[in-house]
């Protein structure tokens, strides 16, 4: 349906004084009493962090989990081999021409 | 007290920012009549006061997201339609609309501007009565969101971009919105016309 009756310029123009001649009322000093003693028990608006303000918070509010978990990751560390790694290298570097994947993964003689 | 009242609105900001919040005053008595005679367009008259009331706290528990990059009149106005269509979205959800009907006078008042009968139907004083009544018949069934585009767009004549941003959308949504509405005004009206030609 095709909208015909808002384009009547006159209706238009009717409707249009009645919306911008609505009465409003007067708005005397306890208005404005008002307004501020609600603002007054509000108190200063928080600022809002930036971006980075807000992620170093963020951090920082972290650290004592991380203190707390870093010793154990390091008593774990310490008590993991780390040998094995460095064989696989060194045999890579020691005989490149006879190492192979299937050595590596100890599969050599199963062709 | 005198260099307050020459500062621009992003320094009391920046005051009140700062932890004075009676300098919040000065942008109240500044931008009172600004946002009386935008709430004063939108919501009954019983609830101006409170509204205007509303837009001002709003506008202050706001003020730390206004960078200053705006007019501070314009960031004021946005809140103050936005603070309109909260009302509205409240009183719709809680059913304290009322619906009024129309009087046999209000639909004569319509036929005869529609179909250009009397050019008094339109000018006199006690028409712009008939008009305001139809009016607020018509608004009070439409949805908040209707509504407010409606008299943004419609009564208003601001641009799609202005009514978005305004409100909060995006264009796109305003644009969808704005055919919804006008389609349900046109439909609205054209059964008190029809109405008018049975009675008659």
């Amino acid at each position: 349906m095709k909208p015909t009756i808002l384009k009547n310029k006159s209706l238009k123009k009717a409707l249009q004084n009645a919306h911008f001649s609505r009465e409003v009322p007067a708005l005397g000093d306890q208005w404005k009493v008002k307004v501020m003693r609600r603002v007054r028990e509000i108190g200063p608006p928080a600022r809002v962090p930036g971006f980075w303000n807000g992620l170093e918070s963020m951090l920082w509010r972290l650290a004592p989990v991380n203190a707390i978990l870093i010793i154990p990751l390091i008593l774990l560390f310490l008590n993991m081999d780390f040998d094995l790694g460095y064989d696989y290298l060194s045999n890579l570097s020691a005989e490149p021409e006879t190492s192979s994947l299937s050595y590596l993964m100890g599969m050599e003689g199963l062709q | 007290m005198n260099r307050i009242l020459e500062t621009n609105d992003s320094a009391i900001v920046a005051q009140v920012l700062q932890g004075d919040v009676n300098a919040f005053e000065y942008l109240l008595n500044r931008h009172r009549d600004l946002v009386l005679k935008i709430v004063g367009k939108h919501v009954p008259f019983q609830e101006v006061e409170g509204t205007t009331q509303d837009v001002f706290v709003r506008a202050f528990r706001s003020l730390p997201s206004y960078k200053g990059e705006g007019v501070f009149s314009q960031w004021l106005s946005s809140i103050a339609i936005r603070t309109c269509y909260d009302y509205w979205r409240r009183a719709y959800r809680n059913k304290e609309v009322p619906e009024a009907s129309l009087s046999e006078q209000q639909r004569n008042w319509l036929g005869k501007v529609v179909s250009g009968e009397s050019e008094q139907a339109r000018e006199e004083d006690d028409h712009q009565t008939e008009a305001r009544e139809l009016l607020d018949w018509a608004l009070s069934r439409m949805s908040a969101k209707d509504r407010m585009v409606i008299e943004l767009l419609y009564l208003e004549e601001l641009s799609v971009k202005e009514v978005a941003d305004l409100l909060g959308f995006t264009p796109a949504n305003i644009k969808v919105r704005a055919f919804r509405s006008r389609r349900k005004l046109e439909k609205l009206l054209r059964g008190v016309l029809e109405k008018r030609k049975k009675t008659s």
